[in-house]
């Protein structure tokens, strides 16, 4: 069955969204597709991307770099299969045309495993099975703009719910790291991200977008110790990363433009709150909310939360460190 | 029927952690969260879709040494607001 519902443009003509359901992604499995296949890893979960075109394999490379290659050595905790083909349809949810439109992404689940869409692509995969396919619209085998937009959303999508089982997250933040120590600024859009990452021109920029966030067992047997790293998605200053690196985290810090800059430490239901508001996608599902806040929970027990006053200058890191 | 009379079940999206005495509850699909303090944290763990808003009130009014009618008017209030935010099951949004 599909799911099919309908939308108005700006001009005032009814379109309709198009929402595969699992039986359309279980077909496409099954149809011709490209020849090459190209996997990344990110935070221990590897997606083998396969059914690509050369082109499309190329241009992943050419895209992801770094990760295409785990020279990380960390462990891979997840291996999905991703079949990837290209649909004949121009868009899956309507484009509305107006100025202000925002990249939708529709995420639901279905017999326990996750269905999206958005304007080029759509999704299926199941976490249990560590397989899925990923349909593309008809405009993405001749804009690369567009491929590279639609598997950029995709991969954000399925690595926000992937990382998640091998207690990790992605988190809506500016990840700087500075003496060896990730300082993550988080909060919602025009909170200030962007802002303190450049007023930081001494840190080594992760994110000004998203920031990988990994529990990983620390020295001492059993305490699992915060860390941070790059990912493929990091926004507009991050730096192309040459290799991958996890560093452990001095602290979270939920932004709050003010006149002055002070710090205020947040604990408990606060703390794990703020950080949970900041998460992308997955809170969206009742079976996925409960497993971010758990794995929130162990994060905020790793390391400090505070909420950061800060004004339009680089002197809010006097008041970081005093704390941190 | 009277508000003490009724009797309130949690969504069953609502997801909810305890910290400290204070709750922290998301409700997907509304991008809702609320952190509740430790009255409202003991209402909350109170609400099993048997116990009525009197029966609360009225454990409240024990546990927390107030009259009965004062601890019947915050939690009917306290209900509201959770109602208001779409964390009660079979509630309007």
């Amino acid at each position: 069955m599909t799911v099919t519902v309908g939308t108005t443009t700006a001009q005032g003509r009814s379109r309709e969204d198009f929402v595969p359901d699992i039986a359309f992604h279980r077909a496409l499995q099954s149809s011709a597709r490209g020849p090459a296949a190209i996997s990344i890893t990110v935070g221990g979960v590897r997606v083998r991307l396969q059914g690509l075109s050369e082109a499309q394999a190329g241009a992943v490379r050419e895209r992801f770099g770094v990760f295409c290659d785990n020279m990380s050595g960390t462990p891979i905790a997840a291996h999905f299969a991703i079949d990837v083909a290209t649909f004949e349809n121009e868009t899956f949810l309507a484009m509305r045309g107006t100025p202000s439109e925002l990249y939708r992404i529709r995420i639901a689940e279905d017999e326990g495993s996750t269905l999206a869409a958005s304007h080029e692509w759509s999704c299926w995969f199941d976490e249990e099975a560590a397989a899925g396919t990923l349909a593309l619209a008809a405009v993405t085998a001749d804009d690369p703009k567009a491929f590279d937009r639609a598997l950029e959303n995709f991969l954000r999508v399925l690595y926000a719910h992937a990382l998640l089982a091998g207690d990790g997250f992605l988190l809506h933040a500016a990840g700087l790291v500075r003496d060896g120590r990730a300082y993550l600024f988080f909060g919602p859009s025009g909170s200030g991200k962007t802002t303190v990452t450049t007023m930081s021109p001494d840190a080594t920029v992760l994110s000004d977008d998203l920031t990988l966030v990994r529990l990983v067992e620390g020295e001492d047997a059993g305490r699992l110790v915060c860390h941070s790293g790059s990912v493929p998605f990091r926004g507009v200053f991050a730096p192309r990363p040459e290799r991958e690196v996890l560093y452990p985290v001095a602290g979270f810090f939920r932004l709050v433009k003010d006149s002055d800059d002070y710090v205020v430490p947040l604990s408990g239901a606060r703390a794990v709150g703020e950080i949970v508001s900041s998460l992308p996608f997955v809170t969206e599902r009742p079976e996925r909310a409960g497993r971010a806040i758990d794995v929130v929970s162990k994060a905020v027990a790793s390391a400090p939360v505070f909420q950061l006053h800060f004004r339009k200058d680089r002197t809010f890191w006097n008041a970081i460190g005093e704390v941190v | 029927m009277a508000l003490r009379e009724t009797i309130p079940a949690k969504h069953p999206d609502a997801a909810a952690r305890v910290y400290d005495n204070e709750a922290f509850i998301v409700l997907p699909h509304k991008g809702q969260y609320k952190i509740l303090n430790g009255v409202g944290t003991r209402v909350w763990d109170l609400i099993d879709g048997r116990r009525s808003a009197g029966d609360i009130a009225r454990l409240i009014a024990d546990e927390y040494e107030t009259t009965f009618e004062t601890a019947l008017s915050d939690v009917e209030s306290f209900l509201g607001d959770l109602e208001s935010h779409g964390m009660l099951a079979g509630k309007a949004e």
